[in-house]
């Protein structure tokens, strides 16, 4: 427990160092990349808990990821004005935004109950289209709901948190929440990878007859594996609530979920390290693109560039970038030229 | 070794972009003013599913920049567009807004079509103390985003009400019916504000049907409000749908006028409707007959520069960049906080889209002008002043 | 007018739904046929619908059937040349199906099923953003093919375009079905469908029955992006979204993999939207769809018509 302790506290300690690092040296835009690439990895790290490792193929992804925005957003209005009115925004307090952050990803949490109890009957693409249909029908619902904001959707959210000693432009302190979540997620994930639970989700993934067999309870980790995703996925939504200000039901289309599914295929499905390497790929590569699209002066350019990108990395390296394999000092040592080995099973 | 290189490559992209991403902390928002320049920044949906808004806004922004720049430019200073692409996605808004905040430094921000977009931008132009004119989000919370956030459109509230007492008052008609998209702002807004206030003048509401997603079939929904058989169908949706909503009645065999905003309006309009619109009204910004000087200069300039007619998005954009130039005039000069307050005295601006002046809640106050289609063209029937009503 | 009963109501919303739901089956069975034989969800074949309304649209501009922008009415296409549009748009989307499977699916034929749905993914991507680049952004209006005639059968209003598109669309499945089931290219489907390796051992040319099943899977899907621009006279390089994935849920609720499946799943979901606007509210016809399939696929995890698959041991 100490060690865990510590690390905890590092990791606290890099976060805030990195948000230090970007307010002082580095342009918004780049930041704004940096903490948009920081909520894509939570999506992609989540998920490839329920895809990667327990080879459950969900794409209903922007459904968890709404239900916590809209909760999450909603409590920290309530919390921070007491109404839904207009007005300049208000840093949120520290405790009811970690609460807010809580209280999201339990309700997103709580869905990935229901949803991937019944799933549980299905397989394969099956469940793929059950759960993508989850994903529309929450947003539909969303939609609908004047109480929330109709279309619009909910405005006014505040700021995250100060922290002591950080400047204050808007996304100042955004990086250290976003991505002490990553942290935790990331760390989350890699613990249960390792773990017996982990393995036996890979069993499941591997062969589901053969480790209900052999004594493995594949409906119960199939469920923890959908809680795990839809938890991280509903305090991303919140975070990206928070971030943004506002948030709109149709900032969470069945896009989105592709678009996370996209990111842990293309890094490697079931690797940690490749779904934080999809994560960024998948962010940036649209950005980068823009000044292409902007010197050649043909609207809608680089969102070509990128489909075009995206068959050729595919078709040249279907595995994804590191495959099912983690990134570790031992596969880099591999890939110097000259030296043998270092690929780990 | 095609790794090792792949990998050099990646830390080689990394560093690069994070030596292009360094902070430059000499530079300040007048730098670009000094070198007898005004940056202005646009935002708008230049790709995606609402790409046409963006890119005939843009028409109109760019048509009103190349004439004040041909005229000398503001004060000696000429303008110079930064725009960028939304991607017709509310979150890349965000995105591009502080690209244009911290890195172009503009001194002004127009944008967007969508209010969705504009209430996202919103925040951060705010927070950045540049003033940001939308041309033509309609919907009420998005000038409530901040005090540096204006408009240069009427506003969903007003147009409902508009159209609810041209409805019920000017055409007689009692019994309406309403048409809307629940999942698009301007759609639902205004279908709100007339549902409102066509109860509160006395008509019934007989069918209100709202239906969800990129729809491009409307039967069921048009064959339930033929069940209903109103005297008027209130339709706030854009120029792309009203033609297959118009042709949908008329094959139900309904003949009621169909009433609708200002989205209905585009060169493409009568094409895409075909004669099933005649008889039906709108409102608008401004009587394309209009004898006045200023629309005419307009429409003939446009049709000059893109070689097609304009929409009311281009209008609007191109009044929006008048409206920032009176701003620079009025506020003395073109640093972001001289913009907003030059906004804040904007009166009696006399435009393509009408004469208005900015409210104290930052929206433009200007009339409306009901439009009647006929075969070919469309005719002047009421201009109701924001006075009119209430 | 007079009051209108709740059963003329009613039928009408049917009458509605089964013209909707007839472009919904063409569509899914594109989608079914894919699964089938390679069990990829071509993502890319709702942007092939698309394509096939552009290609029309560009014949039909060629050949001087447009109206001018003045909104003058230009005259009705006649109807041979409508027939040569749409063989003109079925070979093109068919060529344009077969080159998509070529270039973005077969290289990834023996990577695993996840790496072929992204490149599908991003075929996907690059129709809708290259169409918007290549045919603009703004909607075209789609010339008459027929004059509209609306015909009133005891109250229920049925549009001649629904005929056409009811009509079409039956004489279409139902000569597929029977070059599935009669024909030797259909066997060859068959057999790569149920097991592509023994079929190759058996001397099925499984290269060419897949372009195959991609051309015919396109060609129809080409008809359906011409019958409705024909209901509805305004395309736009975006038009395949929605409809596609309807039409794939469709083909999952039918079952996927099986004709008559992906026909009834279509209609099925057609006929349920249409009721559920028309009765209760149009808002929610859309998540309807998707509370239906998720039903169906609990009661019966493999789709209405679909074979359930037995796990070996």
């Amino acid at each position: 427990m100490p060690r865990t302790l510590a690390l905890l506290l590092a990791g606290v300690v890099a976060c805030y160092g990195l948000n230090w690092f970007l307010s002082e040296f580095i342009e918004v835009v780049y930041v704004d990349y940096v903490n948009l690439i920081g909520l894509a990895i939570i999506l992609a790290v989540g998920l490839n808990v329920v895809n990667g490792l327990t080879g459950q193929f969900s794409i209903g992804h922007a459904g968890f990821m709404a239900v916590g925005a809209f909760v999450g957003a909603m409590a920290s209005i309530l919390f921070t004005y007491g109404e839904i009115a207009a007005g300049p925004l208000a840093f949120a307090g520290l405790g009811s935004f970690l609460f807010c952050l809580l209280l999201s990803g339990l309700a997103a949490g709580a869905l990935g109950v229901l949803v991937g109890a019944p799933a549980l009957r299905l397989r394969g693409d099956y469940l793929a289209i059950a759960t993508l249909g989850f994903g529309e029908i929450t947003r539909i619902l969303l939609t609908a709901q004047d109480s929330l904001g109709g279309p619009t959707g909910l405005k006014r959210i505040p700021k995250m948190p100060l922290l002591p000693g950080t400047e204050t432009w808007d996304g100042g302190t955004s990086v250290f929440w976003i991505y002490l979540f990553v942290f935790l997620v990331v760390g989350l994930a890699v613990r249960l990878q390792r773990s017996t639970f982990g393995r036996a989700m890979i069993a499941i993934r591997e062969n589901e007859l053969a480790a209900e067999t052999m004594g493995v309870p594949s409906a119960r980790l199939k469920v923890v594996a959908f809680v795990f995703g839809a938890f991280f996925a509903g305090i991303a939504g919140a975070l990206y609530a928070h971030y943004q200000h506002s948030v709109r039901p149709d900032d969470f289309t069945s896009v989105r979920s592709i678009e996370v599914i996209v990111m842990l295929v293309l890094g490697g499905l079931g690797s940690v390290t490749g779904a934080i390497a999809g994560a960024v790929v998948v962010t940036l590569l649209p950005q980068l693109l823009r000044p292409l699209e902007e010197a050649m002066g043909i609207d809608g350019l680089s969102m070509v560039v990128y489909a075009l990108l995206l068959i050729v990395m595919m078709v040249f390296r279907p595995q994804g970038i590191f495959g099912q394999r983690e990134l570790s000092l031992k596969l880099l040592r591999g890939l110097i030229p000259g030296r043998r080995g270092g690929k780990t099973p | 070794m095609r790794k090792a290189l792949s990998v050099i490559a990646f830390f080689a992209m990394a560093l690069a972009a994070l030596i292009g991403g360094c902070k430059d902390k000499g530079g300040d928002n007048n730098s670009a003013a000094e070198a007898g320049e005004i940056k202005i920044g646009v935002f708008l949906s230049l790709s995606g599913k609402n790409a046409d808004f963006g890119k005939t806004t843009k028409n109109g922004i760019m048509l009103a920049v190349d004439e004040i720049n041909a005229a000398g430019g503001i004060g000696g200073k000429k303008l110079v567009i930064v725009d960028k692409d939304t991607r017709s996605q509310p979150d890349q808004a965000q995105t591009v807004a502080k690209a244009l905040a911290t890195s172009d430094k503009v001194a002004v921000a127009i944008g967007s079509v969508e209010s969705g977009q504009s209430i996202k931008a919103a925040p951060v132009f705010q927070e950045a103390g540049i003033p940001m004119v939308s041309p033509s989000s309609t919907n009420p919370d998005v000038t409530k985003q901040g005090d540096r956030i204006f408009r240069v459109c009427y506003l969903d509230d007003f147009q409902g009400q508009a159209c609810a007492t041209f409805a019920y008052k000017d055409l007689g008609l009692k019994k309406a019916a309403i048409i809307f998209a629940q999942d698009d702002d301007y759609s639902k807004g205004l279908a709100d504000f007339f549902r409102a206030s066509f109860k509160a003048l006395g008509g019934t509401i007989v069918e209100d049907v709202a239906f969800q997603g990129e729809v491009s079939e409307f039967k069921d929904q048009v064959s339930k409000i033929a069940a209903a058989n109103p005297e008027v169908i209130f339709a706030p949706v854009y120029y792309g749908s009203i033609g297959l909503i118009a042709r949908d009645f008329r094959k139900q065999g309904v003949k009621a006028p169909l009433l609708g905003g200002d989205g209905w309006e585009s060169p493409q309009l009568i094409q895409l409707a075909g004669e099933t619109l005649e008889g039906c009204y709108f409102g608008y910004h401004y009587d394309p007959e209009d004898k006045d000087e200023k629309v005419q200069s307009y429409l003939k300039n446009y049709k000059a520069k893109f070689n097609t007619e304009p929409n009311s998005l281009s209008a609007l954009g191109y009044d929006a960049v008048y409206t920032v130039k009176a701003a620079i005039e009025l506020g003395g000069g073109a640093s972001p906080d001289q913009i907003t307050q030059g906004l804040r005295k904007v009166k009696d601006f006399h435009g393509v889209t009408g004469t208005y002046s900015i409210d104290e809640n930052r929206n433009a106050k200007k009339p409306i002008t009901m439009l009647k289609i006929g075969g070919t063209s469309l005719s002047k029937v009421k201009v109701i002043q924001p006075g009119d009503l209430k | 007018m007079a009051e209108v009963s709740l059963t003329t109501e009613v039928l009408q919303y049917v009458t509605n739904g089964v013209a909707k739901g007839s472009t919904y089956a063409l569509m899914a069975v594109g989608y079914t046929l894919v699964y089938g034989v390679l069990q990829l969800i071509n993502f890319a074949h709702a942007e092939v619908y698309m394509l096939g309304s552009y290609f029309a649209w560009y014949q039909a501009k060629w050949a001087g059937y447009l109206p001018d922008s003045k909104g003058a009415r230009a005259e009705t296409v006649p109807l041979y040349m409508v027939a040569l549009f749409v063989a003109g748009a079925m070979a093109a989307c068919a060529l344009a199906g077969m080159l998509i499977e070529r270039l973005a699916y077969r290289p990834l034929r023996n990577a695993g099923r996840l790496a072929p749905l992204i490149t599908a993914i991003g075929v996907s991507l690059l129709l809708q953003y290259g169409g918007q680049v290549v045919f603009g952004t703004e909607p075209k209006l789609f010339p008459t093919f027929a004059e509209t005639v609306v015909y009133d059968a005891g109250g229920v209003k049925i549009p001649n375009t629904n005929i056409y598109i009811v009509v079409t669309s039956l004489v279409l499945m139902l000569g597929l079905t029977f070059f599935v089931n009669k024909t030797r290219p259909g066997a060859a489907m068959r057999a790569c469908s149920h097991d592509m390796r023994t079929a190759r051992l058996m001397g099925v040319n499984v290269n060419a029955t897949i372009s195959l099943t991609f051309a015919i899977g396109s060609a129809l899907a080409a008809v359906a992006g011409v019958l409705v621009a024909m209901d509805q006279p305004a395309i736009t390089p975006l038009m395949g979204v929605r409809i596609g994935l309807k039409a794939f849920v469709a083909a999952v609720v039918g079952g996927i993999g099986s004709i008559p499946g992906a026909a009834l799943g279509g209609l099925l979901l057609g006929v349920s939207e249409s009721v559920v606007s028309g009765l209760w509210k149009p808002v929610y016809s859309e998540a309807v769809a998707f509370v239906f399939l998720i039903v169906v696929l609990l009661v019966k995890p493999s789709g209405i018509l679909g074979k359930s698959v037995r796990e070996k041991v």
